[in-house]
């Protein structure tokens, strides 16, 4: 039984030469992150369980993937997620496109939360969520819902943390505008007001 | 430049708006992190990974079994190689009979017993065993009785050592044997 202490790269290492217990530690310390990740970015159980799945299988057969240099291994397992993912949709989109619809009622649907104001806002954040484009997506679950480092989000994303920064601004205004309740008529920004004030 | 009250009270509602409504946001993307706290997962990979998992082992240890087996044809194919023309040429039989020659009854001993001791002895040596090597060297010894008694030689009871030179091959072997007394 490998020690759980091990560095993700020694249980990676030791999986590819086909130690299962190594491969089990590996699974128990990723396999959660992977999935939750998956079924942000899809709004489907199923398909994000099979991704998962997926990604560990890359994780065995691939051999020249893992570079330990460019970072952390939860980071590169998130990679391979995003692009299995986008593989999928790319061979999908011809038979079920992802819309607003699928991605509205996942299963468990806003189960955290007691308050029907607060069940009806997270609903929201989540079409919002599934409504954005794939990179901002991507980059809203890793951060905000997973919690992940810049430098882990970067590494998955395959671009500089500049970047990373960047696109979370920007999906962040994005969902922020979509809770938004209607309104008849658009206020300026605060930023428009305050550039206004200088002008004047 | 003037400041207006009206512009201020503007501005601060904005922000306080813009701060609302990421609060919110943040509250949310809470909400959802809470609820995917608790989506049913498995605690250990299922068959296919593991099976997966033990068909690279297998693979490994046949790719080992394969690599092992083939550096051992190829070592046994360089010894081919280098042994086969040295096995089978005729210069192979042509040194083995060159044996009997190098064997051959020798130089005279008495030329190796000059180039070696100052003071070269006569006669001939008795062989020990084998011919008499013709590039050896001399070594002057006194031989005890039970020695000369193991060479087959009776000597005379309370006779002491006898002196003797003894030719050694190259490889320090002896091979003759000449009584000095």
């Amino acid at each position: 039984m490998p020690d759980p202490g091990q560095p993700d790269q020694e249980l990676l290492r030791r999986a590819r030469a086909g130690d299962e217990e190594a491969l089990g530690v590996l699974y128990q310390r990723h396999y959660a992150a992977i999935y939750r990740f998956a079924r942000h970015m899809s709004g489907d159980a199923t398909l994000a369980e099979e991704a998962a799945q997926e990604v560990f299988l890359a994780l065995l057969r691939r051999r020249d993937g893992y570079d330990p240099e460019r970072g952390a291994v939860a980071g590169y397992l998130f990679g391979i997620a995003r692009h299995w993912l986008s593989r999928r949709w790319r061979q999908d989109s011809r038979w079920a496109p992802l819309n607003e619809e699928v991605a509205a009622a996942p299963p468990g649907a806003a189960g955290g939360a007691a308050d029907p104001e607060r069940r009806e806002t997270v609903a929201a954040v989540r079409r919002a969520i599934a409504a954005l484009p794939e990179h901002y997506r991507a980059v809203v679950v890793l951060c905000e819902i997973e919690e992940r480092s810049y430098e882990e989000v970067a590494q998955a994303m395959g671009c500089p943390v500049g970047t990373i920064r960047s696109r979370l601004h920007r999906a962040r205004a994005l969902l922020a505008r979509k809770l938004e309740p209607a309104r008849p008529s658009q206020p300026a920004s605060p930023a428009s007001v305050l550039t206004a004030r200088c002008q004047a | 430049m003037s400041r207006r009250p009206d512009d201020d009270q503007a501005a601060w509602a904005l922000l306080r708006q813009e701060r609302e409504r990421q609060d919110r946001l943040d509250s949310a993307l809470a909400d959802l992190r809470a609820e995917a706290e608790h989506w049913p997962l498995s605690a250990w990979p299922p068959e296919r990974l593991l099976a997966a998992c033990r068909q690279r082992r297998n693979l490994r240890t046949w790719r080992h079994g394969a690599w092992w087996a083939a550096a051992a044809a190829a070592a046994s194919l360089a010894a081919l190689a280098w042994l086969g023309p040295r096995l089978l040429s005729p210069a192979h039989g042509v040194a083995a009979t060159a044996v009997p020659a190098i064997q051959a009854p020798a130089p005279a001993p008495a030329q190796v017993m000059e180039a070696t001791l100052s003071q070269p002895s006569s006669g001939t040596f008795l062989p020990l065993g084998g011919p008499l090597p013709a590039d050896g060297f001399v070594v002057r010894v006194n031989l005890p009785e039970s020695d000369l008694a193991s060479l087959g030689i009776a000597a005379a009871p309370g006779a002491g050592p006898v002196p003797a030179e003894v030719l050694m091959d190259q490889d320090g072997v002896p091979r003759g044997i000449r009584f000095l007394q």
